[in-house]
């Protein structure tokens, strides 16, 4: 390839180094003001650089004294197992979906679809997970009911058709089963579309604190973005409603602004650490070696 | 074959139901038999605490919910009253926090799957209304003089249980907290100097009182916000009206007998849209506060903003929000009656599956006498938690950080409340609660004549749902944020019509009444 | 791509016994679905019994199944179809979620086109870095950016207004900006997010195409618009359809927080999901909550099906089944 430029690089370098900045430039303000106190934002509003430096928010987030080291173990866990897992359930189903001699396969994509479309809604989902299901206070609880998605399980499938059938067929003939095939052939093939699904697998562990909530009182196993939800939770409860003395008192002794910020910096942890890994599977034709050897 | 899959299919489809079906069933079962099997429990036990002494009782575990955000000490400190009460009580304690937001959702969704937790704290601006609808609290009609009798006693003095009973009931143990909310206008001591507007107690009494200093200020500061919004407590005083803190429902005290409106169909809601709309035009209320969030005392102590109306909790206690000093607070139609606070703004309630409802009422009863069990409970273990200087508690000490310090946080202290009780703390000066207490027992502050009484909202769930909607509009009215104060008005009695407020009404009204006769 | 059908087991159909049957019935196949179906089957088709709760007057003590039906039946949709409120807030959300799935699929479309064509890979995987970062922002962060770019009194847009002479403009009081204002956030926030998934299919098309492309010497624009676009028209088929299922579910937090819940902007902003949450935050109806979810999971049913059957005559392979 050469790195010879002509016009149309020209714009597009131009164009996307105008997007990143829109991108990065509200995101710097966002970690600005995490670091800003209270007052310097009251006054001046969001700062690219702190008029008052200060720590007041990180310290906030992290005051209600609760083990931080503990909720990372729990959040770390729950990402690892539940996004392998995940992974691993969502490609085989999104390759079955895609296999075009499976019989049912209409009635199968619409089994899916459907779980897209409705929902039972919370107090029955909480009454199968708790009642039948045993799941409350278990580590269990935070992986299981996100396993599964509607949404992935389409995306692979759509890309697993997308590699051609004879891939299939010619490893059939060579006498290798359907598990051989999925795990020595697809799964290889299948690279790009599982690093994608696998980052949005594990933000969407990383992130959840709704699970925790609902399922799990225990404090040790509690995951580290139910603990940061909580203190924005309490805060943001307590403006919708102003009409109580109580919640009044409390919220206004708390840096709400640069609290929110402090939550954003901490919650980017996944994409710091996964997205470069997962960048070197978007090159273009990887498919190449595989096809003609 | 393909007629073979989709047979296997429905076959499996219909498994799959089944085992749901059978899980409803389980469910039904569940939910039937757990009543019942709460009250065995609490005959056995009965019979037990009647035969047997107390030091014989048997060891369960009690789980409690209490607002807001656990802290590390939490359970250390619930294992040491555990300890030190097991004559007493013999019990151990779970105990789990929930944030706000969700609060009234998981304790719903607990609720609804049968959950046999024993306590929670409730309020009603939290989830209270729904909970006592579906059902989800224990009567404790019998058991709450059995085993909580100081507890009750002190109810019966103070003559609240009325408010935390449904069809006769008593469904919750509201706060023995008395209170008054009055009205205050409150501005930053170092502006008014500046702006030359004189800081006397009682200068700024009236709505016209308070336009006069507004202009005076905004001739000198124009820039600076000159009031935030108009809070409806500020102008029921003036009329005399008592919120029924149900869906924007008032009534005067004014009528002999309690006539329920609402809100907005009164003198009170057309005299406050005019006000705010004239603060709007005349730029005292800043064109950006109807989509700003932040704290109006945060606004004042930073001198961003002159003032606002408070209450009275807040206009006492407001140094210790913003700062001392900064504030100047002067008391709005202070001739007029006002209602005091309703006892509904804090309960505790017992869960209708709880498991262990007399250990429970035990508990609380302790608590109603026991100044060291309320020490321990509300502000955990001395020295670790806070510091007793003196009488105060105090939090902020050295060697003590978020991590153990107010280990109950303030949201789970609200649920146990005890006036004979509560230490002087950072917020709280000495003798704060007594002076409060008096308050709310002079003239001009009477308990309203349906401080006790509690709307059932099952028959009108429609058209509550309908006029919370349309209440948003409020919010442009209140700031002024309208092209016509006279329109906006309007426009909110014919949608509020329109949404079915005369229907509410009735039917409050039919409530009323009947709460009435039966006093 | 592939026309060419392999099918084993074609001949000796009708000797095949019990076993033979399972044989071909593919068994593996099946039991590597079946994880996938039972989990389905548990967490979201089990508490679908919950919908009957749309027609249930609900207590507690009674359980889902022992409670009343609601008397009249439909009487927890009546918020939903007697108010205009609610039927502004219905056409807001179909509209607007409209509007998303067009903006958006091209946006995020674009990007990974662009992307796609940098030739420096540092300065592609740094870029692609940074676009995603808008995805961490809270909602709650976007809406109090907002609420200063468009302060009335020193917001920048104001500002430039006033010094272009023209006049300010009270923006939570205009309906009329908001379309746009929320399309543009929807763009910033989710479009790094989106590309992901384009970009990975790029990377999956045979490298060969460009290669024969490049050979009869095509240009770097005809070889987006003869191959790379028609190859990722399936992916773009399928997104689509799958944002057309969420079509009746709007973004809450983007709403709430960008627009307040403003009084003065519902005419265009106000959705379902914040109309029903206003009016059910006291009084917490389950049932009105239900016949709510209900409603919308029904609209969006028809409008997949709809829409798929238009997919699958364009495409027979993309549509969704």
């Amino acid at each position: 390839m050469t790195k010879r430029m002509d016009l149309f690089d020209i714009v597009i370098y131009v164009f996307i180094t105008v997007l990143s900045f829109m991108c990065l430039y509200p995101f710097l303000m966002v970690v600005a003001g995490s670091l800003s106190s209270q007052s310097s934002i009251l006054n001046n509003g969001y700062k690219l650089i702190p008029e008052e430096w200060t720590l007041g928010s990180y310290k906030a987030l992290f005051i209600s004294g609760k083990s931080i080291p503990r909720a990372y173990g729990v959040t770390i866990l729950v990402t690892t197992v539940g996004t392998g897992l995940s992974l691993i359930i969502n490609t085989m189903m999104g390759f079955v979906l895609a296999r075009k001699e499976v019989r049912g396969r209409k009635l199968l994509n619409l089994y899916v679809l459907f779980t897209m479309l409705f929902t039972g809604g919370m107090v029955p989902w909480y009454i199968v997970c708790v009642n039948y299901l045993n799941l409350k206070n278990t580590l269990w609880a935070l992986i299981m009911p996100m396993l599964v998605n509607a949404w992935y399980i389409f995306l692979i499938r759509n890309f697993m058709m997308s590699i051609p059938g004879e891939m299939y067929e010619s490893a059939k003939i060579d006498g290798a089963n359907d598990y051989q095939v999925f795990f020595r052939i697809y799964l290889s093939l299948a690279k790009p579309v599982l690093a994608t699904v696998g980052l949005f697998v594990a933000l969407r562990y990383w992130n959840d604190w709704w699970l925790g909530l609902m399922l799990v009182d225990k404090p040790q196993l509690q995951p580290l973005q139910l603990l940061l939800h909580t203190i924005i939770s309490n805060i943001q409860f307590l403006k919708t409603m102003n009409a109580s003395p109580e919640m009044q008192r409390v919220w206004s002794s708390v840096p709400t602004e640069g609290l929110r910020m402090a939550m954003v910096v901490v919650s980017i942890g996944p994409i710091v650490l996964l997205y470069p890994f997962v960048q070197k599977y978007f090159v273009k034709g990887i498919m190449v070696g595989a096809v003609k050897g | 074959m393909k007629r073979k899959f989709m047979v296997i299919l429905v076959v499996l489809a219909l498994l799959i139901s089944m085992v749901g079906c059978s899980g409803k069933a389980d469910e039904e079962k569940a939910v039937e038999k757990s009543p019942e099997s709460s009250t065995e429990t609490s005959k056995s036990n009965t019979e037990k605490s009647a035969t047997e002494t107390s030091d014989e009782l048997e060891e369960v575990t009690l789980r409690f919910y209490f607002f807001g955000d656990s802290r590390e000490k939490v359970q250390d400190v619930w294992d040491t009253i555990s300890e030190k009460y097991k004559k007493e009580l013999n019990v151990k304690f779970e105990i789990g926090f929930i944030p706000g937001s969700e609060y009234s959702n998981k304790l719903i969704a607990m609720a609804a799957s049968g959950d046999d937790y024993d306590m929670n704290f409730d309020g009603n601006w939290l989830a209270y209304s729904q909970m006592v609808t579906k059902g989800a609290y224990l009567d404790l009609t019998e058991l709450l003089p059995k085993y909580a009798p100081d507890l009750y006693a002190k109810y019966q003095e103070l003559g609240v249980l009325d408010a935390a009973s449904v069809d006769g009931k008593i469904v919750a143990l509201p706060w023995t907290m008395s209170m008054n909310q009055r009205p205050y206008f409150t501005f930053n001591t170092k502006l008014a100097k500046e702006a030359g507007i004189p800081i006397e107690d009682g200068s700024v009494k009236t709505f016209e009182d308070v336009d006069k200093v507004l202009e005076q200020f905004y001739a000198k500061f124009p820039k600076i916000e000159g009031i935030g919004e108009f809070k409806a407590e500020a102008i029921y005083a003036k009329y005399e009206l008592v919120p029924l803190n149900y869906h924007n429902l008032v009534y005067s005290l004014k009528d002999e007998k309690p006539v329920v409106m609402a809100f907005e169909d009164t003198e009170a809601y057309k005299e406050r849209a005019m006000w705010a709309k004239k603060w709007n035009d005349a730029g005292y209320i800043s064109k950006n506060a109807v989509n700003e969030e932040v704290d109006g005392n945060v606004l004042l102590g930073e001198e961003m903003r002159f003032s606002h109306f408070t209450w009275h909790e807040w206009s006492k206690n407001l140094g210790k929000v913003v700062g001392d000093n900064i504030a100047t607070t002067s008391e709005l139609y202070p001739d007029m009656r006002y209602g005091n606070r309703s006892p509904l703004s804090n309960v505790v309630a017992i869960n209708a599956n709880a498991a262990n409802p007399e250990r429970t009422l035990m508990f609380l009863n302790l608590l109603e006498t026991d100044q060291e069990l309320y020490d321990l409970v509300h502000y955990g273990i001395e020295g670790e938690t806070y510091k007793l200087n003196g009488t105060m508690a105090e939090y902020a000490v050295e060697g003590m950080t978020g991590a153990n310090s107010n280990y109950m946080e303030w949201g789970g202290q609200w649920a146990l409340w005890k006036p004979q009780f509560m230490r002087p703390n950072a917020t709280y000066a000495e003798g704060f609660w007594a002076k409060e207490a008096e308050l709310a027992a002079q003239e001009k502050n009477v308990n309203t004549p349906l401080s006790s009484f509690f709307p059932d909202s099952s028959k009108i769930q429609n058209e509550l749902a309908a006029r919370d909607q349309i209440w948003e509009l409020d919010k442009l009215i209140r700031y002024g944020a309208v092209k016509s104060a006279d329109d906006a008005v309007a426009e909110m009695r014919e949608k509020q019509q329109a949404a079915g407020s005369a229907v509410i009404v009735a039917e409050i009204q039919r409530q009323v009444d009947e709460f009435l006769a039966g006093n | 791509m592939d026309k060419i059908k392999f099918q084993p087991n074609m001949r000796g159909r009708k000797k095949l016994g019990a076993l033979g049957k399972l044989r071909k019935l593919n068994w593996r196949l099946y039991s590597m679905a079946l994880p996938a179906v039972i989990l389905l089957a548990l967490f979201s088709y089990w508490p679908m019994f919950g919908l009957v709760l749309a027609f249930k007057d609900f207590k507690f003590k009674d359980g889902i199944f022992g409670s009343q039906w609601m008397d009249p039946f439909f009487d927890h949709f009546e918020l939903l179809y007697t108010s205009p409120d609610a039927i502004n807030a219905l056409k807001n959300t179909l509209t607007l979620n409209f509007s998303f799935i067009i903006v958006g699929t091209i946006s995020a479309l674009t990007l990974a086109i662009l992307l796609n064509e940098v030739k420096h890979n540092n300065f592609k995987k740094f870029s692609q870095s940074i676009t995603f970062l808008p995805f961490f922002v809270s909602w709650v962060v976007v809406g109090a950016f907002l609420a200063e770019i468009l302060n009335y009194d020193n917001g920048i847009i104001n500002r430039i207004l006033v010094m272009l002479n023209l006049e300010r403009i009270a923006f939570y009081m205009e309906p009329k900006y908001w379309p746009t204002i929320l399309n543009i956030e929807n763009i910033w926030k989710n479009m790094g997010y989106n590309a992901v998934v384009y970009l990975a299919a790029i990377s999956g098309i045979d490298s060969s195409y460009y290669e024969a492309a490049a050979i009869d010497g095509a240009s770097r624009f005809q070889k987006i618009r003869y191959i790379t676009l028609p190859l990722l028209k399936s992916t773009i088929i399928i997104l689509v359809l799958l944002a057309l299922g969420r079509i009746m579910n709007a973004d809450f937090g983007m709403f709430f927080y960008s627009t307040k819940g403003l009084y003065s902007l519902w005419e265009t902003t106000d959705v379902i999901d914040v109309f029903v949450y206003r009016g059910l935050r006291v009084t917490g109806n389950i049932g009105i909550a239900s016949a709510a979810g209900f409603l919308q999971s029904g609209i969006s049913l028809i409008v997949v099906l709809v829409f798929n059957a238009i997919a699958r005559k364009m495409d027979k392979d993309s549509a969704l089944f």
